[in-house]
């Protein structure tokens, strides 16, 4: 399967060339990303599949902002999928915010 | 067009923020992460022509905002989900729905459709006498169906609002919810009781009964509730 290539492409189209901005917009998804999985964890974790399933949406944004189209995939199958406590998708997911968490650090 | 964005993700407030930026017609006044802090700035000001609305906040959607809103200013929907396009459309308040990550060709796109879109009408359902009412409980806004309650108890600071499934305790006063209530359904009986006269079960002399509830019905209040009854 194809690996999705992490990129700041859409970040920077955003900032369109003002630097600053693109590091505030990268220092607020380096605050707000830890806390969004924080809380899908800790929603997982209590069982509560439907608020689990708002913070995947959350989460959503970010994953395809970054260029994770499988990813994302993945995301919107899994909010799906726990909208019915179906968590199968689990272990997918959570490789996906691996992934997402090591490219939004090195940042 | 003075705007304000209400989305709950922060990193989505600044990239609407800064595509805002890019349009010199657009003027961002005010930026909520949710729909109850947005509802309290529109109720005191109504100085705003366009609101970015995210879909999904936790407690309060944005379709459940738009409901609240008597005369809403254009709207344009942003959201990460494509599947609530068609429900949004059914709003004539809604000029657009923006599905995230938001690049500025579509977003320019959108302002242009808010600006050429000339006059919005009241949403029709607004027409219809008011069947629901919303209550801040812990810092969410609660819908209640009306013609559930069948009777609201003053607790000092608090109003206590009883319905067909369950109980609300509101901090607010009776003067306040009874302004809000039909005047054909509602009465107050007591100082303490605001009733709904369709719920009443059985009268004695200076009470009523409504489900378990035995409520006093003051002495002033007895003519004007049994003006209300149906007697034979």
């Amino acid at each position: 399967m194809q690996k999705d290539t992490l990129n700041i492409d859409y970040l920077e189209a955003i900032a369109n060339g003002d630097v600053e901005f693109l590091h505030s917009l990268i220092a607020i998804i380096k605050a707000e990303f830890p806390e969004e999985r924080k809380q899908f964890e800790a929603h997982f974790e209590a069982q509560s599949y439907a608020l689990a399933a708002e913070s995947v949406h959350k989460i959503k944004h970010k994953i395809n902002m970054f260029g994770l189209q499988k990813g994302y995939q993945v995301a919107q199958q899994f909010e799906s999928d726990l909208k019915h406590d179906e968590t199968n998708l689990y272990q997918s997911f959570e490789a996906v915010l691996d992934t997402l968490e090591n490219f939004i650090i090195s940042l | 067009m003075k705007s304000i964005i209400i989305d709950d993700e922060t990193t989505a407030r600044t990239i609407i923020n800064k595509l805002c930026q890019n349009i010199e017609e657009v003027e961002v006044t005010n930026e909520f992460s949710n729909a109850i802090e947005a509802i309290k700035h529109l109720n005191a000001s109504n100085d705003t022509d366009l609101i970015f609305l995210d879909i999904h906040m936790p407690a309060f959607s944005g379709f459940d905002f738009v409901k609240t809103l008597k005369h809403p200013p254009k709207i344009i929907m942003t959201t990460s989900d494509k599947d609530f396009a068609l429900t949004a459309f059914e709003y004539d308040c809604i000029v657009d729905y923006l599905v995230k990550p938001i690049t500025q060709e579509r977003f320019d796109k959108a302002i242009q459709k808010a600006k050429t879109v000339a006059t919005i009408p009241v949403p029709k359902e607004e027409e219809s006498p008011e069947t629901h009412l919303y209550v801040n409980i812990d810092r969410r806004l609660v819908k209640i169906n009306i013609p559930d309650i069948y009777v609201i108890e003053a607790k000092g600071d608090y109003i206590n609002i009883k319905t067909e499934t369950k109980n609300h305790l509101v901090h607010a006063t009776l003067k306040k919810i009874e302004e809000k209530l039909p005047n054909h359904l509602f009465l107050k009986v007591h100082r303490s009781y605001i009733i709904n006269t369709s719920k009443i079960v059985d009268i004695e002399d200076n009470s009523v009964l409504i489900k378990q509830d035995i409520i006093p019905v003051s002495r002033s209040n007895r003519s004007e509730l049994m003006k209300r009854l149906n007697l034979l």
